[in-house]
């Protein structure tokens, strides 16, 4: 995919836009959607600077998953399994992105193998929070004869 | 693992290489811990602390005890150790996971001031280490020997070394400051310059390693490369003070 096909609206593309690593700069600005819930994408992102509030629309409006820091990283979901966005990131401030394709990921956990750890640390993370919620919602189960 | 850390006054040292017999480590980081009691900072040891693949079990508890010592007073002052294992010691990770004396990563994600700084050995970048790292531990072995038989083995390889970084430093470093251009594939850029600016891409303000023995400071376009150098023959160290990094020789001020 190109840079430019990427560009959310406010966004800025290096003018050399992808490397032929298969990464991309941009910068995008305040309050600006960087990816929506269902839109179809394949690159995932890597803040750099800025902040990236993370939201999913509900029956009665957005509900706010996280904010991203530094270093975080979004997208990933989309980029690992061909499936639409889960859900939309918003620039909080003016924020700049690395951009991976599919083969920027190859690249990058050749190169830099580190990330690969980080990457499943996180994932790690989000799933061990994931399943601390779903029992928070399971009923108690009750106890034989009661 | 807890690869996350905050603090706003660390001290990064790497390739100790105790146990080696080229190391003269052993009485200057003594000498250097006490000193650091004095200034409230916390500990990095950024890799190769305890020299695994050239040493004896002697050598290397001779070396080691008085210098496990001295990290214990740090400790007990509530100062923090961390532990990142480089390829001389990563045997060692078993153990000092255990280890309630420090924290034990593969790298470290530094948070201090409104800076974030990666530390990590930096092994995994030696090209040789990465294409045959069993080939590497067999030459790292035999050297052993030579190394045992006659210390000064290490400084003909230092010197070597140095001349092969400086080469590559001298043609290298020439290239455009422009971020589009496509230096990450040179072949001529130091390749810890290159990981160095893989990392800083990702949200880094620095990149500290070890592994080369060669103490520097570099900015590159993406950031700051830093190497903490050696103990084996040196007594460089890395000083983080709320974000800001130095270059120190124990004795002496900052590289400039």
């Amino acid at each position: 995919m190109d840079a430019q096909r990427i560009k959310p609206p406010g966004g800025r593309v290096r003018p050399a836009g992808r490397r032929p690593t298969g990464e991309a700069e941009l910068v995008v600005a305040d309050g600006d959607d960087i990816v929506r819930e269902g839109d179809v994408g394949h690159d995932m992102f890597i803040v750099q600077s800025g902040r990236v509030r993370i939201s999913k629309r509900k029956a009665h409006g957005e509900v706010v998953l996280a904010t991203l820091d530094r270093g975080d990283f979004f997208g990933e979901m989309s980029l690992l399994e061909s499936l639409p966005r889960e859900a939309t990131a918003r620039a909080v401030g003016e924020t700049r992105l690395l951009v991976l394709s599919r083969g920027g990921l190859l690249f990058r956990l050749r190169r830099d193998p580190t990330f690969a750890l980080e990457m499943l640390n996180h994932l790690s993370s989000r799933l061990r929070a994931t399943q601390a919620r779903l029992i928070a919602l399971e009923p108690d189960e009750q106890e034989p004869g009661v | 693992m807890n690869i996350e850390a905050a603090e706003e006054k660390l001290v990064v040292v790497s390739d100790l290489h105790l146990g080696n017999p080229a190391s003269r480590a052993r009485t200057r980081l003594v000498a250097f811990f006490d000193h650091i009691r004095d200034t409230g900072a916390s500990v990095c040891i950024n890799g190769d602390g305890f020299d695994m693949l050239q040493t004896s079990f002697s050598r290397l508890a001779g070396d080691s005890i008085p210098v496990i010592n001295r990290l214990k007073a740090l400790r007990a002052d509530g100062r923090n150790i961390y532990y990142v294992v480089g390829n001389h010691d990563i045997v060692l990770e078993h153990f000092l996971e255990e280890w309630s004396l420090c924290r034990l990563s593969p790298f470290l994600n530094l948070r201090s001031g409104d800076r974030r700084i990666r530390i990590e050995h930096g092994h995994l970048y030696d090209p040789f280490f990465a294409r045959s790292p069993e080939l590497y531990r067999i030459v790292t072995r035999l050297a052993r020997y030579a190394l045992f038989a006659l210390p000064d083995t290490y400084q003909l390889w230092a010197n070597a070394e140095r001349r092969l970084q400086d080469a590559r430093r001298r043609v290298g470093r020439a290239g455009p400051v422009d971020d589009n251009s496509d230096r990450q594939i040179s072949f001529i850029r130091s390749p810890y310059h290159e990981a160095a600016s893989m990392i800083l891409r990702r949200g880094f303000d620095a990149v500290v390693f070890g592994h080369t023995h060669l103490a520097e400071m570099v900015t590159l376009p993406e950031g700051v490369y830093v190497n903490s150098g050696n103990w084996l023959t040196g007594a460089t160290y890395v000083e983080i003070t709320k974000g800001e990094l130095a270059v120190r020789t124990w004795g002496s001020a900052a590289v400039p």
